[in-house]
């Protein structure tokens, strides 16, 4: 089970991945479904569920808003 | 053939340049932010990392505030376009390249805003003060060059900028001729758009360039089209840079940038412009000790700016195009800023080294020029 955030685009899914990955936290990016969010075609970064407080943390620092988090 | 034309595009491009463009089209050419796969990502993560390291180089506050064009013209349209504002009035120097012109005078031509042109060519002191005499209480926005492609002369952007910012007023930065070769910081210098060549004095190839923005305004859009996210909406997204990338991004070209920009820091921005500088002033030397050679370009500038008596700088640019040098002639696209300086009416001739020239280059170029001279019975 992972934890996966989409994010505005594939450009700061790469500054989450790159910001979780600095962390010591793998991160994968992935492409969702269209129905995933309510405006289509969207990317999310993906991580192991057990890092999610840490994942918050370094997202919140480096700025990285999103609205939800999925169970994938 | 001795190539003194990089102000229009340097050549040759550092080794890494082009085997990162042949890389990127033979080992994981995919359409960056468009699909899933691994090639999609590879592609994706060539240019962020591109975005990053432009970021890291020009003071800009975040990668995702780095826009891809394809040239600093498109940067300079794209830039204008989404901070003029309509029914206020804009500021431009007197050195401006038609790149900044054209698409101003086309706004004002359309009633969209009215400008003034302001005399750069003085010290830092007169050209603030020629703003200052041109400023009016609705200017809202000032595009101005870095550095002149025509004379090499810096224009103090630092004040600029801090002039921009008490009075509330915008400044796009043209940067094509300073990307590489001085020193920018965007937050020091106060600069809300930096437009920029990727195939010049930052040794990416042709096809490459970008606007840095400072913050993440409502900026008007100006491409639309698709990019890979939020394909229900019918508007552009209202955050960077996918506000202003419409369409596939040239990502064998920005991964050449990336080479491009790694090869400058590795050597250093003030490294690379002393050595132009140095070379620039070695031809001068040369070049004074000949009669009828007239000299316009500013005291300590990356380039060469001259004209010969009686004789045309394209007549100049192709006798030493036979002799093997590659030089340009005419206006250089910069007709306000011949006009300012007073060139002869067929312009004059610009020599501009690069990073892989040499000083025994620099003086068989002026033995040609010389030669050139002797054989019109101009020199004795």
């Amino acid at each position: 089970m992972s934890c996966v955030v989409p994010l505005r685009s594939m450009t700061h899914c790469m500054k989450a991945q790159r910001a979780l990955e600095e962390a010591g936290i793998r991160a994968e990016i992935i492409k969702l479904d269209p129905g995933a969010t309510r405006k289509g075609c969207s990317y999310g970064v993906a991580f192991p569920c057990p890092y999610r407080p840490s994942a918050e943390q370094v997202l919140a620092k480096k700025r990285i808003s999103y609205h939800e988090m999925l169970m994938m | 053939m001795i190539y003194f034309d990089n102000a229009a595009t340097t050549f040759p491009k550092p080794p890494s340049v082009p085997e990162e463009v042949l890389r990127c089209m033979q080992e994981y050419g995919g359409n960056p932010g468009r699909s899933g796969h691994r090639l999609s990502l590879r592609a994706a993560e060539t240019v962020y990392a591109c975005r990053a390291e432009l970021a890291e180089l020009f003071g800009c506050p975040s990668a995702e505030n780095v826009v891809f064009t394809y040239n600093t013209t498109y940067a300079l349209n794209m830039a204008i376009h989404a901070m003029v504002e309509p029914g206020t009035h804009v500021l431009i120097s007197n050195l401006e390249h038609n790149s900044v012109l054209r698409p101003i005078d086309a706004l004002a031509r359309q009633g969209i805003c009215s400008y003034s042109v302001f005399d750069a060519t003085g010290s830092a002191e007169k050209t603030l003060a020629s703003l200052e005499r041109a400023y009016q209480r609705d200017t809202t926005l000032i595009v101005c060059t870095h550095v002149s492609n025509i004379t090499g002369k810096v224009l103090p952007v630092g004040r600029i900028g801090a002039f921009a910012k008490r009075r509330g007023i915008r400044f796009i930065l043209d940067a094509a001729q300073s990307a590489g070769v001085y020193p920018i910081h965007m937050e020091k210098m106060r600069v809300d758009a930096l437009c920029i060549p990727g195939h010049k004095g930052l040794y990416g190839p042709q096809g490459s360039g970008a606007v840095l923005f400072c913050e993440e305004g409502s900026y008007r859009e100006f491409i639309r089209g698709g990019n890979g996210i939020n394909s229900k909406e019918r508007s552009m997204p209202d955050f960077l840079p996918e506000r202003y990338e419409a369409g596939t991004l040239g990502t064998p070209a920005i991964a050449g940038l990336l080479a491009g920009v790694r090869f400058v820091r590795e050597r250093g921005v003030d490294a690379l412009r002393a050595h132009e500088v140095a070379l620039c002033r070695r031809m001068e030397n040369a070049l004074s000790r000949l009669r009828t050679v007239r000299f316009f370009h500013e005291k300590n500038a990356a380039l060469v700016l001259f004209s010969i008596d009686g004789v045309s700088s394209e007549e100049v640019a192709r006798y030493l195009d036979g002799a093997g040098f590659c030089v340009r002639g005419g206006l250089h696209c910069s007709p306000l800023g011949h006009e300012a300086i007073g060139t002869p009416d067929g312009g004059a001739v610009r020599v501009s080294p690069g990073a892989f020239n040499t000083a025994e280059e620099c003086d068989l170029f002026c033995d040609a020029v010389s030669a050139m001279l002797h054989e019109r019975g101009a020199e004795r």
